[in-house]
Order: structure tokens, then C-alpha cells, then sequence
């Protein structure tokens, strides 16, 4: 290639003329695979020059994933950035530190935080720093969230980390001078992640004297409350609040019916015309509300969704969530209960020879309950490292041909570890996991996994 | 002596596809077993000394090095609750069943070895056939 050739050629595949491109790629014989490995060649190049970053970051994982830190490093390593990382392992930690440090420049959160921390912290920078860049790092296929997440200016990305992608949505992000939109549809952009992570909580919001509430379980919109409205329109109503703040509380009730039959991201489309105004929603009839649910479940929605809490905070009245009342309560005792269960579910193991710990995992690695008799083994520190092989050995076998695993057995010459899943397509996707000595009845360990199956499945559905 | 035609044929790299061939022969026992459908023996970085596969979608020089970071993580994690390194790892499917073996972290030489048979296959048979190729393998690459 002649004398600066290269540099011409990066320029021509970085042009958006298709025409010029064509004629480029005929003129040099290039493949289209090449053409398009080029181009992202061009394009990373363009994303070096582009990216110029000094001050510290702050990456918000956990600390047994440890997969952000490195990449992050050497991604931005080879631009033109100075940079310090610097790690929180929760919500806690990261404003922590933002309140300590004012060169924090970014802030990276891994959605996959245990106890929804990675949500509380994108929630509380979306409201708290709207002028700080957020990169958020999704764990499933997020692509249609994309424009959504634009329009709340941040930037948002999944696992497995690629540097390119990275380095994109970093370049973004920086680029971005402020947010100053972003609390304009922020609880809609929170709503729809937790919606696509297959999470379960209730979130309640609150602006000013307002108060409402939006119930997800397993990743589906299941009804929402705001004032006197209920269902889709309220919803709406929450969806249309500027500045609110989001709590999120453990809660999943399944005799709770799903009245909304729209994804957040549906009812984002249908509600807002294309100047940005809330369109007038059809309300739901109290008759046709009342069908749609068992009158006791109605009736406790109702009482503990509705009604907003007012307390004296420093002389100054505030709305609080109205999860402060009765709700708080009844998730309180349900999530209880729920814990309770799936313990005894996990006394099963305790019987078997050689047993040692066991928990109840959901599929992207919170342990739901858990239990251990060995002081070496906590496996809320390292059931999410056995819960990520079981989930790469998922995709590997998916692969081959072989479909997603169902079941995994690591031996030891001290133990067994086994792994039994759900089944990826099964009504809820969990995993369980068991440690047994080496001479453990690892067979028996495998019936009780296998006949635990639909009874868990039960309770968690 | 193997090393002997190793020395003679160091200037010519044949020493390569011989010790190839001569680790190919190894996996030959596994063919046997019911339901077969892929093996390989792999340095502990996930690089492949031999492989064969009898399935058209099972390529081992593309998830090889996957199956392997699998059983290097569970290494790590087995190592971490005080159960030592793993030493197998087994993978059940609704298609068929993966088996990862070990020769041992503290082996003269740590390498793994990988066999995929069908959901039906003779696990038993080839878990012992893995067992059985560990000594002779150890002594040929160490």
C-alpha cells in the first residue's frame, strides 16, 4: 500500500458513503468479512483517538466476578486516558466514595450486584448525579433498550465484556456533556432493565407529595398503583413523573395476578406521541380491576400500594414509599416464608451421607436460600463463581449440539460438587447446588435435587 | 524408546505429528465406548495435543478451549472451599453427557482430558477407559 495508504483507507471505511465504500472493497478484492473486520479495525482506531479520559473510575461489581476491572484497564489503556479504578462491591460503597472523591469521572455498575445493588445505584445516579457518565452492564440481551437508554443518556452494555463494545459505550458516554435529561424516564429505563434481567421486585417511586408503585416478578410488569389508578394507567402516570426517587423491596407474592398486559418498554411507546406528551389512556373499569384479581389480593394491593406515608423527617414533611406501610409488612413476612421453605427444602440434603452445604440459587446467581455445616464453605461467597461454570457450561453444551445443561458434577479428592438446574425453558429457571465429602452419597444427593425440582419450582412461580 | 525417533526427527518437526499420532492411539479406547461422540487430550491452558471427533457438530478445536476454561475455573473454586483441585468434572445435558479429566495439578505433567458421549452413552466405561489412559499419556508427553 502506497505511503499513507492506511490511514486513507481507515478514513474511506469510517465515511457513512456506502458508494465509496462499495467501490473501495471492489478495488482492493476485499471479502466482506474483511471489509467488516476492517471497518471495526477503523472504527476502534477512531475510538482511540476519540477517547480522552483523565480522573478516576468507579466500577461497582462483584468481587468474585472480577471480569470488569481487567477488561476496563486494558481497554482504556491503549487510549488516551489517565485513569485510577477504584472498586465498590455495593450501592453503599459507590456513593461512598462519589461523596468522598469529585475526580470520579464515571461510574461502571454491574446490573448482576447481589440484592439488586447494582439497580439501587443506577437508580439513585440517574436521580442524585445526572451529570456523571453511567455505563450500566446488563446480563441478558438488552438491544432493545438501547434508544431508550440513549434518550436517558447512558450508556449500556452485556456480558461477556468486549473490549470494542466497551470502548464504544465508554467513548459515548463521555462524550455526553451532560444528562440533563436523564431524569425524564428514568424509573421507565429502571423498570425495563429490571424487566429484562428476569428480576422480581416492588419498586416504589415517589415525586414530591406523589407517591406509586409498580410490582415486577420474574421480568413481567405485574401491576402498578399511583394515587386512585391501578394497572396500565398508572403505570402511564409513573412513567410520566420527572425526578422521582425509586426504592426497591424483596417482594413476590404469586397469588398476585398480572394485570398489565404490556412490557414497560411497550407502554413507554404507546404512551407518549411523538412530541414527547403523554397520550390520555383508557382507564381500566373498578368492575373490570376487581375481575381481573381475588378481592383479599385486590384489597392488600390496594391498601398498601395506595395510601402514601407521611412522616416528620428533620421538621420537613415527606412523602415516604408507600412500601413503609403494611406492604413492608406482608413482603417482610411472604419473603420470609419463602426463605423458610426452600430451607426445608435444603434439611433434604442434611439427611445424606457426607453433606456439607447446599443452597438455592436463581439463574443469575442469588442465593435464595442457603446452608452450610462446614466453616470453610460460604457459598454466598462463592456460590455466584460455581453459578457462573454452571452457566458457561449452559452455553458450551448449547453449542455442541448437546443443548443446556441440567446437571454438573465437580469431584474432588476431598468432595463432590453438584449442580442441578430448572431446565432454561422450565416455568422458573433456578439452580441448586450441594457439597458433599468425597465418599458422600453424591447419587442420593442427585434423586433428592430431582425430585426437589417441581416443588421449588412451585414456590418460587 | 520414543525419544529416541523424537531426537531424529527434531530438525523436521515430524517428532510433532508423530507424538500426534502416537496420543491419537490413546484415544482410540474411547471410540469404543457406546455412544461415543468426541474426545481430546489438552495441555491445562486448553491447547490440543489430539483430538478426534465423530460428530459433524462437534468441532474440539473450537469449544475445547471453552469446556477447558470451564474446568480451570472449577479448579480454582473447588480449591477455594477446602476440597483441593478438581479433579473431574461432568456435565449432563438432555443430549448427551461431558466428562473433564484431570491428571492432577501436582502431576509431573497437569493435563486434561475430554470425552463427549450421547445421553445413552456408557459413562461408567468411559470414565474407567479416562482413568486407565491417564499413567500412559502422563509417561508419553512427560
Amino acid at each position: 500500500m502506497f505511503p499513507g495508504g492506511q490511514s486513507c483507507f481507515v478514513s474511506i471505511l469510517m465515511t457513512n458513503s456506502e458508494e465509496l465504500r462499495g467501490q473501495m472493497s471492489s478495488l482492493v478484492a476485499l471479502s466482506e468479512e474483511n471489509l467488516a473486520k476492517l471497518s471495526g479495525l477503523a472504527k476502534e482506531a477512531q475510538n482511540n483517538r476519540n477517547l480522552r479520559f483523565e480522573g478516576k473510575i468507579c466500577v461497582a461489581e462483584r468481587k468474585s466476578a472480577g471480569e470488569l476491572f481487567p477488561t476496563i484497564d486494558a481497554t482504556l489503556n491503549g487510549c488516551q486516558t489517565h485513569f485510577e479504578l477504584c472498586d465498590a462491591e455495593n450501592s453503599g460503597d459507590a456513593f461512598d466514595l462519589l461523596s468522598s472523591d469529585p475526580t470520579i469521572g464515571l461510574v461502571i455498575v454491574d446490573l448482576q450486584l447481589p440484592r439488586l445493588e447494582g439497580f439501587k445505584l443506577l437508580a439513585k445516579l440517574l436521580q442524585d448525579y445526572p451529570q456523571l457518565p453511567v455505563v450500566a452492564v446488563a446480563c441478558r440481551d438488552v438491544s432493545s433498550l438501547q434508544r431508550l437508554a440513549t434518550s436517558s443518556n447512558i450508556g449500556i452494555i452485556t456480558h461477556p465484556l468486549n473490549t470494542c463494545a466497551l470502548q464504544d459505550v465508554v467513548t459515548t458516554c463521555l462524550s455526553m456533556n451532560s444528562r440533563t435529561g436523564s431524569e425524564d424516564l428514568a424509573q421507565g429505563l429502571v423498570a425495563a432493565l429490571l424487566e429484562s434481567e428476569g428480576r422480581t421486585t416492588l419498586m416504589a417511586l415517589s415525586s414530591g407529595t406523589q407517591s406509586g408503585s409498580c410490582f415486577i416478578r420474574n421480568g413481567q410488569l405485574i401491576d402498578a398503583t399511583c394515587g386512585d389508578k391501578y394497572g396500565a394507567e398508572a403505570m402511564l402516570e409513573l412513567l410520566a413523573w420527572r425526578k422521582c426517587e425509586i426504592l426497591f423491596t424483596d417482594f413476590s407474592d404469586k397469588r398476585i395476578k398480572r394485570k398489565i398486559d404490556k412490557t414497560v418498554l411497550e407502554l413507554i411507546g404507546s404512551a407518549f406521541d411523538k412530541s414527547g406528551t403523554l397520550k390520555a389512556v383508557e382507564p381500566l373499569s373498578q368492575a373490570e380491576w376487581e375481575d381481573s384479581s381475588g378481592n383479599e389480593v385486590k384489597e392488600e394491593l390496594e391498601s398498601s400500594l395506595s395510601a402514601p406515608h407521611r412522616e416528620q423527617v428533620e421538621g420537613k414533611e415527606t412523602v415516604r414509599a408507600s412500601t413503609d406501610v403494611g406492604f413492608l409488612e406482608d413482603p417482610k413476612n411472604s419473603m420470609e416464608e419463602l426463605v423458610m421453605a426452600l430451607e426445608s427444602y435444603l434439611e433434604r440434603f442434611k439427611k445424606i451421607n457426607g453433606y456439607k452445604a447446599s443452597a438455592i440459587m436463581n439463574f443469575t446467581g442469588e442465593i435464595l436460600a442457603q446452608d452450610s455445616i462446614d466453616p470453610n464453605i460460604d457459598l454466598g461467597m462463592v456460590g455466584a463463581t460455581f453459578n457462573d461454570i454452571f452457566r458457561t457450561a449452559h452455553e458450551a453444551s448449547d453449542k455442541i449440539g448437546l443443548e443446556a445443561c441440567r446437571e454438573a458434577s465437580i469431584s474432588t479428592p476431598k468432595g463432590i460438587i453438584i449442580m442441578r438446574c430448572s431446565g432454561v425453558k422450565a416455568k422458573v429457571h433456578y439452580h441448586t447446588i450441594a457439597i458433599f465429602s468425597a465418599d458422600g452419597n453424591q447419587a442420593l444427593a442427585k434423586m433428592e435435587m430431582e425430585k426437589m425440582i417441581p416443588l421449588v419450582m412451585d414456590e418460587l412461580g | 524408546m520414543a525419544t529416541s525417533g523424537r531426537q531424529k526427527s527434531q530438525d523436521t518437526y515430524e517428532h510433532i505429528d508423530q507424538e500426534e499420532e502416537l496420543l491419537g492411539s490413546y484415544l482410540a479406547a474411547l471410540q469404543k465406548v457406546k455412544g461415543y461422540k468426541a474426545s481430546a487430550i489438552m495441555t491445562f491452558r486448553g491447547e490440543i495435543l489430539a483430538g478426534h471427533s465423530a460428530d459433524a457438530k462437534i468441532d474440539l478445536r473450537a469449544v475445547g478451549n471453552t469446556f477447558n476454561d470451564i474446568f480451570r475455573n472449577a479448579h480454582e473454586a473447588s480449591d477455594k472451599i477446602g476440597l483441593k483441585s478438581c479433579l473431574e468434572l461432568v456435565i449432563n445435558t438432555p443430549k448427551g453427557i461431558i466428562i473433564m479429566r484431570c491428571s492432577g495439578g501436582d502431576a509431573p505433567v497437569h493435563f486434561h482430558l475430554l470425552v463427549i458421549v450421547s445421553a445413552e452413552g456408557n459413562l461408567a466405561l468411559a470414565k474407567m477407559e479416562l482413568e486407565k489412559m491417564i499413567a500412559p499419556v502422563l509417561a508419553e508427553i512427560s
